[in-house]
């Protein structure tokens, strides 16, 4: 788990893989973007892999050339045999950094893999381990294109799938979700 | 904890939202509003549970909605199969018919082209659900909570296709509810 999550902070930390076009996305300020998301995937919980989905609404911000903060709300289902009665819900809160490592921008429209690493915090609410506070790590990797209109009230519609390594405190799990987001 | 998110989920619909949906104001003007008087239909979905028992189905649901700049009040309807689990191999088959009484606000709209935008919504709504089973059946209050996402073409009656991705809260159980529908 230490050695993933150091293998993800040295990646965002390099410089990126391939250079990106020098043409610069629209001089208009940097998008807020707001989107919402869909996950699903195994988390290990009182050492049971519960499967997980999540819904949740994200927030993401440039900060650098090549590097975003964001912060994300989930609501999760946990399950561990759909027709039994034992079952939880929980909320996720996260913040992270993502860094783009590759990008390919054509006139108003770009592509783009970056990776990403964060953590926060969960509380879920199980039938059979009660209530429990769950601090969460992750590292990843989001793939996706966006599309750049300057006249618009959002100037970004971007779209993206991502991957993830979730570290709780009885191992590592792994999400995988899609997105969109819309910048203002 | 029981009642965290849709507390949560409406007061950030309410910090999210301006002190009046003023067509005036500055940022509103920069959105096409949403139609003074639309209709939608289509199909919808959903899971829970109901007793600790996963209950889910499928149908149809009908939508009117009346528009004021960014906000749109809506009255829903849906008639949906129902399905209780009731052991590993067993399920009892039956109904359910909802209403509900719900706002709707235009928080991100993308017009890539002049006659074309894609919104992103955040949503909640408050209903009556009747489920029907063989020899037993239940009426549950619920609140649902989420984002929705829609194609549309501006004309004078706008057309759209619109995604709901909703959380479903009724009696301390959680569950999901989507929809696609096609409006006018």
């Amino acid at each position: 788990m230490v050695k993933l999550l150091a293998v993800l902070l040295a990646l965002t930390a390099l410089p990126g893989v391939v250079r990106a076009d020098d043409e610069e996305a629209p001089d208009d300020g940097p998008p807020l973007l707001l989107g919402f998301r869909l996950a699903a995937g195994k988390l290990p919980i009182e050492h049971q892999e519960l499967t997980t989905m999540a819904m949740g609404v994200d927030v993401d911000h440039p900060i650098a050339r090549r590097w975003r903060a964001f912060g994300e709300y989930e609501f999760m289902w946990l399950e561990r045999d759909q027709m039994s009665t034992q079952h939880g819900s929980g909320h996720r809160v996260l913040a992270g950094l993502r860094h783009s490592l590759v990008e390919k921008r054509e006139h108003h429209f770009r592509t783009y893999l970056d990776v990403e690493a964060g953590g926060g915090m969960a509380v879920v609410d199980d039938t059979v381990i009660g209530v429990r506070m769950l601090p969460t790590g992750f590292g990843g990797l989001r793939g996706g294109y966006d599309f750049y209109a300057s006249d618009s009230p959002s100037r970004v519609f971007e779209s993206e799938v991502t991957v993830r390594a979730v570290m709780v405190g009885d191992g590592t799990g792994v999400m995988a979700g899609f997105g969109m987001q819309w910048g203002n | 904890m029981r009642h965290a998110t849709p507390l949560l989920a409406l007061a950030l619909l309410a910090a999210a939202s301006p002190a009046h949906a003023d067509d005036d104001d500055d940022e509103d003007s920069y959105f096409v509003a949403f139609g003074k008087h639309t209709i939608d239909a289509g199909f919808t979905g959903h899971g829970t549970r109901i007793g600790g028992l996963s209950e889910g189905g499928m149908g149809a649901r009908l939508d009117l909605g009346y528009g004021r700049g960014r906000w749109q009040y809506t009255a829903e309807g849906s008639l949906e199969s129902s399905s209780l689990q009731q052991t590993q191999t067993t399920s009892t088959e039956g109904r359910r018919q909802r209403a509900a009484l719900g706002i709707r606000w235009l928080a991100r709209q993308f017009i890539p082209i002049n006659e074309l935008g894609v919104d992103m919504y955040l949503h909640a709504a408050g209903g009556i659900s009747r489920y029907q089973w063989m020899d037993s059946g239940s009426t549950r209050p619920d609140v649902d909570l989420g984002v929705g996402m829609a194609v549309r073409k501006f004309a004078r009656h706008d057309i759209f296709v619109r995604l709901d991705l909703d959380l479903l809260f009724s009696r301390g159980d959680s569950g999901f509810a989507g929809g696609l529908v096609l409006g006018w």
